[in-house]
């Protein structure tokens, strides 16, 4: 019972995460996508060419219509969850609508071929991204076929610590000179002045914090050994959080999942609430969500020569290959942090707190200032961050073999940063 | 939304156990002249729940045309090569839009918009 309770909090925050840092992000960058810019991928066109005539297929998270022009002889679907995308779709004449990939609106095996291309890597738990999968399964024709490409972990450009992030949308990527700006403007991504801003931020916040008396400063040891010590925060959203708790944090702060998790560990230790050991093992279990940074290294593959790389593990660089909108600042934000160990790494995100202070009550501070971070509207990309689940290879063919049997991995490879499958529903679903 | 769109989609509201077919409020229809294709159109429709076809073109073609569609409310054998049904078909299923109007859950009666032609099936988390 405290699991349907736990699953439930976790599904609604998950659901915000995702409202704050999937929906709302797109919805604010919509209008500088441009793909006419870009080739559609040569595999998903042979995926969609390789359609019989009069196939109908479903492009789930079809952005502004990308791949909805190639294969005349079939008949096209789009849905997207932002609908300036899908204006943008509507307007090229595509057939489009807008929806959500957990609920979507059609009947059961309607559909001869399904696509998903850059969306599963956007739902925060495994939960949700099986959910999503099955709900393209459920719609899938036995016999039909789903291309899903999601943004892979094992990329020659970039490398990354953790699978979940916050990665910065960059306008100024997005201009049309693209090219040029990859071979040339190399530039490591230390805007002087939101630096500043958040050094101030976050001294300003240190001080209120070391002040005013917290539960750390009371009792540093429990959160230690209790919280810092079990990798408190998930691999992902996926397991669990206990019962919604009134939270102390503003409703629109995005890590606000974060403070709740916090603020129930502080109600567990001082015996507000009663909590099994096996949700206690539960949340060890949890995992690792925050990344202790993004090592980024780039090459200049095209050239042969390597970049001068700095005591900075963050570079700012776009790439022509990723996802449907192919430009990604990598100063990617790890998501916050309750553990100590990310404050003591060489974070990117720590130039804000002197280290004399990190380690008076660093846990606390860790915590808060960088939700601060993260949150300023005016922080990095002003506020364009979007969360991404980056798929280890065969992480993705595992989960659809795992969870949805009904569904048989025809294919996987990787392709453009990104890990595909190709799966075909080889029975309806057992219930 | 084209009502050959309109003939995959279903009512996903919680609670629902068919939700088939919506049901459409057509206030503004836009007529598309689209190329025939005999074959697209002959192999589209057994993927067709024809009944929910022949009812959503009557509920629109008022709209647009005064009167109900003449649709067959059976598929006769051999439709596959009758022509001119096979055009009224392509008629119905690619060339008549609704451009503003809603879609109704049949079982709940929840309402979703149809607005420049994009129907918008989002739940609102308020309501459900």
């Amino acid at each position: 019972m405290l699991h349907d309770v736990v699953r439930q909090a976790m599904e609604k925050e998950a659901s915000r995460l995702e409202r704050q840092h999937v929906h709302s992000v797109y919805e604010k960058i919509a209008p500088y996508f441009n793909d006419k810019r870009y080739k559609a991928w040569p595999k998903v066109q042979e995926f969609l060419l390789g359609q019989e005539p009069g196939s109908l297929i479903a492009d789930i998270g079809c952005g502004n219509g990308k791949y909805l022009h190639i294969n005349n002889q079939t008949y096209k679907v789009g849905c997207d969850y932002c609908l300036p995308l899908v204006e943008a779709a509507k307007n090229l004449n595509y057939e489009v609508m807008v929806c959500d990939g957990l609920q979507l609106p059609y009947r059961d095996g309607c559909f001869d071929a399904v696509l998903s291309i850059a969306v599963i890597h956007h739902f925060s738990t495994k939960e949700r991204r099986v959910l999503a999968i099955k709900e393209m399964s459920r719609i899938l024709k036995v016999g039909g076929q789903m291309m899903i490409y999601v943004w892979a972990m094992e990329q020659k450009r970039r490398k990354f610590e953790k699978q979940d992030l916050l990665i910065p949308w960059n306008k100024e990527s997005s201009a049309p000179n693209l090219s040029d700006k990859l071979q040339q403007s190399w530039q490591p991504n230390l805007n002087t002045c939101s630096m500043n801003q958040h050094l101030n931020k976050a001294n300003t916040f240190l001080k209120q914090r070391t002040q005013s008396s917290s539960f750390l400063d009371k009792q540093p040891s429990l959160y230690q050994n209790r919280l810092h010590s079990s990798k408190f925060l998930a691999h992902s959203l996926d397991s669990g959080l206990n019962e919604t708790h009134a939270s102390t944090a503003s409703e629109q702060n995005h890590g606000s999942i974060f403070h709740r998790m916090y603020d129930l560990c502080v109600d567990i230790k001082s015996g507000k609430k009663s909590i099994s050991s096996k949700t206690l093992n539960f949340f060890r279990n949890i995992g690792e969500f925050v990344p202790t940074g993004v090592q980024n290294h780039e090459r200049n593959t095209d050239k042969g020569s390597e970049l001068p790389m700095t005591g900075m593990t963050s570079w700012r660089s776009s790439t022509v290959e990723s996802g449907k909108e192919m430009n990604y600042d990598l100063n990617v934000v790890p998501l916050p942090d309750l553990g100590s160990k990310y404050w003591e790494s060489s974070n990117p995100m720590n130039y804000g707190i002197p280290s004399e202070n990190k380690s008076r009550s660093k846990h606390l501070i860790g915590f808060n200032s960088e939700h601060e971070i993260v949150s300023s509207d005016q922080g990095i990309n002003n506020g364009c961050l979007r969360y991404y689940h980056i798929f280890k290879q065969g992480e993705l063919s595992d989960l659809i073999e795992q969870c949805i049997p009904e569904l048989r991995v025809v294919q996987e490879f990787f392709d453009h940063s990104n890990w595909c499958v190709i799966a075909e529903k080889i029975h309806p679903p057992q219930s | 939304m084209k009502l050959l769109t309109h003939n995959m989609l279903r009512s996903h509201v919680s609670g629902v156990t068919r939700g088939f077919p919506l049901i459409i409020r057509a206030d503004e229809v836009k007529l598309n002249s689209v190329d025939f294709n005999r074959e697209f159109v002959a192999r589209m429709i057994p993927k067709l729940e024809w009944e929910a076809l022949v009812q959503s073109a009557e509920s629109v073609s008022i709209t647009y045309l005064g009167h109900g569609s003449d649709l067959p409310r059976e598929l006769a054998s051999g439709y596959e090569n009758d022509e001119e049904f096979l055009k009224k078909v392509h008629h119905v299923l690619l060339e008549v839009e609704v451009m503003e109007g809603a879609l109704q859950c049949p079982e709940s009666g929840t309402e979703f918009p149809i607005n420049r032609g994009i129907p918008n099936m989002l739940i609102n988390e308020e309501e459900s």
